[in-house]
């Protein structure tokens, strides 16, 4: 039987999609500036969020009107709570993007301090978690997004790496880079950060699916 | 888990050749809040009236499998009614009190079950007090019963059946006549309730079962569909059926 409440959570559906598409751009933008350091680019960035911030009050509330008219029950409370989350975590991803943007704009205003090797490679893997982690919430796909949750080390993994050549490599023999080695030490970060949330919506999306929480004991997945 | 107070194995009822209950197997954890939600006609009501044997009121009515009650099979023709009764107690979804004073309706059960009537005060304060009516009443014992407001009927009816000590309460749809308000009131007075006794719970309002009980089974076409902890059975059912009928795709 179709019910009314299913074009609302259909709505919502779409709402997520729309935040996740904008947010998606953010980063890749960012990663954009950094890669050609465009200043503009990065100013585009850091001037959207905005839209992104107001995107995710409205989802917030929609997903708060939902509870208190429908007291939704089973899958739908769990594509609700859910939807929540990853909203949440949307907007932080949104937000570390234009964290990157404002690495970027700094950077620009200096000389290069060396070719970007493992950001790149960094960049790409956040990218592709983001994207398979919004792919397993729109197919329901379990498996992909216990990939998600799986791919994690391995940018953990490059970022100890940009930040150990950083450090042995520039600031420790020259103190004159660090003005422009931190705030590729920082982007490395910011992009790790981007890996931990799209994790995060993985495991969301896991419970979602299989109404088993799995934040917190990872290892039952490999 | 602890010995279950109720232990139901491969119940089954007819109705003269409709089978209402098939095949149910169940167990009720004593001093717990079990709801038994499912459509009209699920057979959830049946199985309420299995406990306390109403179901024998009714033309037509064959049994076979077996219900113990503390280890003692109550579908046994030879059980004493009377006595079962007193140990399993039930309100209905309209509150029906005697035409008669508040005090003649608790002590009714105590003159029907041959109780000892010495006490009678203090029976009439434990009674009432337990139902929280006991501060309003107090001085109005004598009035009639069917001066007072439907839910406090109903908790006149519940102080009604605690007067002769039972172990089990079982609940039609208990708070169906009642307004929000003393729906809420009736629901804290079971949480209370679930200290001293076991109660089973029979309800239409899904919101009700999720908000008061501890355990809960699902019933479908005189299935037991699916049993569990009340968080459980509403998050995350196994079943589909079960998903179906909580999230209204049932139909």
């Amino acid at each position: 039987m179709e019910r009314h409440f299913d074009e609302e959570l259909k709505g919502l559906h779409k709402d997520i999609l729309k935040m996740a598409a904008v947010t998606q751009e953010a980063i890749y933008k960012s990663i954009e500036a950094l890669k050609n350091r465009d200043k503009t680019q990065a100013e585009e960035v850091i001037n959207k969020d905005v839209a992104v911030d107001e995107l995710e009050l409205e989802i917030d509330e929609k997903c708060i009107d939902l509870i208190a008219r429908h007291q939704p029950m089973a899958g739908d409370l769990r594509f609700i709570t859910t939807g929540m989350k990853i909203n949440a975590e949307l907007e932080r991803i949104a937000d570390l993007a234009v964290d990157i943007a404002q690495r970027v704009a700094e950077l620009v205003a200096m000389p290069i301090l060396k070719p970007l090797i493992d950001i790149p490679k960094l960049s790409t893997i956040a990218q592709d978690m983001v994207r398979d982690s919004i792919d397993a919430f729109i197919k329901k796909d379990v498996e992909l997004a216990k990939h998600v949750v799986l791919s994690d080390p391995e940018a953990d993994k490059l970022r100890d790496l940009v930040q150990e050549e950083l450090i042995n490599d520039y600031m420790s023999r020259d103190a004159k880079t660090t003005d422009r080695a931190v705030p590729l030490l920082l982007i490395a970060r910011h992009l790790e950060r981007i890996c931990d949330h799209a994790t995060n919506i993985a495991e969301d999306v896991i419970y979602m699916v299989k109404g088993k929480m799995v934040k917190h004991h990872t290892e039952e997945l490999k | 888990m602890d010995k279950p107070k109720i232990e139901v194995n491969n119940l089954n009822l007819w109705y003269g050749s409709f089978q209402a209950l098939k095949d149910v197997n169940v167990s009720f954890s004593e001093k717990r809040i079990t709801a038994i939600i499912g459509p009209s006609g699920c057979g959830k009501s049946t199985l309420l009236r299995v406990f306390n044997r109403m179901n024998d009121l009714i033309e037509g009515v064959r049994t076979t499998g077996e219900v113990l009650i503390d280890e003692e099979n109550i579908i046994d023709t030879r059980i004493d009614l009377v006595t079962l009764r007193k140990k399993v107690g039930m309100v209905f979804q309209r509150p029906n009190p005697f035409p008669l004073s508040i005090f003649e309706n608790i002590v009714f059960g105590l003159k029907v079950h041959g109780l000892n009537q010495d006490n009678l005060d203090e029976i009439m304060e434990r009674s009432l007090k337990s139902v929280l009516l006991w501060d309003e009443l107090k001085d109005k014992l004598n009035k009639s019963a069917l001066s007072l407001s439907l839910e406090q009927r109903q908790r006149l009816c519940i102080a009604r059946l605690i007067a002769v000590k039972p172990d089990i309460l079982l609940m039609d749809e208990p708070c169906s006549a009642l307004d929000p308000q003393a729906t809420q009131r009736i629901e804290e007075l079971m949480r209370e309730l679930k200290n001293n006794y076991t109660i089973i719970i029979v309800t239409h309002n899904m919101q009700q079962a999720a908000r008061v009980s501890d355990d809960a089974g699902f019933m479908l076409l005189g299935e037991l569909i699916e049993f569990g902890k009340t968080q459980d059975l509403f998050t995350k059912p196994t079943d589909k059926r079960t998903e179906d009928y909580i999230t209204g795709r049932y139909g």
